[in-house]
């Protein structure tokens, strides 16, 4: 059998009849042409085969148990610390977290007696006067009543410049 | 009608997802392409909502469907020549896929170059071993025709390694 005949049989063999063919016929070249598309034949049935044994693209399944567990346990850390940190208008009680070791809250001022100011007032901007002079502060703020706001200037009227 | 899990679409696709994948790449010839023919056929499947008739072929409804999706793809492909096709896929063997893939590379561009029926023939009796009486019936043609299509696509597989010219039936296409 010649080369000829045999590349003619391999062109059309199917991958179990080649090495019939192959047989009667000791050349290497025509050995070296058959490995070859053996082995191109198989990579593409691997190829082919891998790809085509591929699956269904999995359905992603929501973990709806755990976000409701989730939501679950988000809520009732938030409600017991708006519980816990509630301010006393809201329901509840300012007395009733105060800690043990602060001092007792006095008690509220009587009618008529002026309740002192717990806001602090802003401490005064220095003039520029008062610049280079140390001034101590006082170390409490002395609740005191709120001063009268200074008079304004009168504005002068200017006499209107006369002929000379 | 709703669905039961037997009898939905979804179910029938899960079932026969090979076969989907198969005839996926005979329309489609290259692997990229066929990846994306199944994933929009997988959607149709999901989305439909009716059960199957079955007085009707249900398998032969899945291959309509893929055939469908596949030509409006390709259509869809003609009319907006999109650049080189890049390696997907979604499976943790990505590795192996690609080194098979790089493998075969000229052997699968071949494969692409053949007959969506040349392929499902080479297919059907070279890879998957089927004889061509079976091919033939799954085919639903004559075994001759079979036969035929089987030597145009090896023939036309081996051409480079013979250094022989295509033969004129792949190349006209």
């Amino acid at each position: 059998m010649s080369c000829e005949t045999v590349r003619e049989a391999l062109s059309t063999a199917s991958i179990a009849e080649i090495p019939e063919i192959l047989a009667a016929h000791d050349c290497a070249d025509c050995r070296a042409l058959a490995d070859a598309i053996v082995a191109q034949e198989r990579a593409l049935h691997a190829a082919v085969g891998a790809w085509v044994a591929q699956g269904p693209p999995e359905q992603r399944q929501v973990p709806w148990p755990w976000i409701v567990l989730a939501l679950a346990t988000a809520a009732t850390i938030l409600l017991i610390l708006s519980t816990l940190w509630a301010p006393a208008g809201l329901g509840g009680s300012a007395e009733s977290f105060r800690p043990a070791s602060s001092p007792p809250i006095p008690p509220a001022p009587e009618s008529g007696q002026e309740e002192p100011s717990r806001t602090e007032a802003p401490a005064p901007s220095p003039r520029s006067s008062d610049v280079g002079t140390t001034r101590t502060p006082s170390p409490s703020p002395r609740p005191s009543p709120r001063p009268s706001p200074r008079p304004r200037p009168v504005p002068v009227p200017v006499p209107a410049p006369g002929p000379r | 009608m709703t669905t039961s899990d037997d009898t939905s679409p979804e179910a029938l696709g899960r079932r026969h997802w090979a076969e989907i994948k198969a005839w996926a790449l005979y329309e489609c010839g290259d692997l990229s392409t066929a990846d994306d023919v199944c994933q929009e056929a997988w959607m149709k499947l999901r989305a439909s909502r009716t059960a199957l008739d079955p007085t009707r072929n249900p398998l032969a409804w899945l291959r309509t469907v893929v055939r469908s999706t596949a030509r409006d793809l390709l259509a869809r492909e003609s009319r907006m020549r999109r650049p080189a096709p890049v390696e997907r896929s979604t499976t943790p063997d990505l590795d192996r896929v690609i080194d098979l893939h790089r493998g075969a590379r000229e052997a699968l561009d071949a494969f692409a170059a053949l007959s969506p029926r040349q392929r499902e023939a080479v297919d059907l009796v070279d890879r998957q071993g089927l004889t061509v009486s079976e091919a033939a019936d799954r085919m639903e043609v004559e075994p001759g025709t079979v036969r035929v299509l089987v030597h145009q696509a090896r023939k036309a597989l081996r051409a480079r390694l013979l250094d022989t010219e295509l033969p004129a039936l792949v190349r006209s296409r």
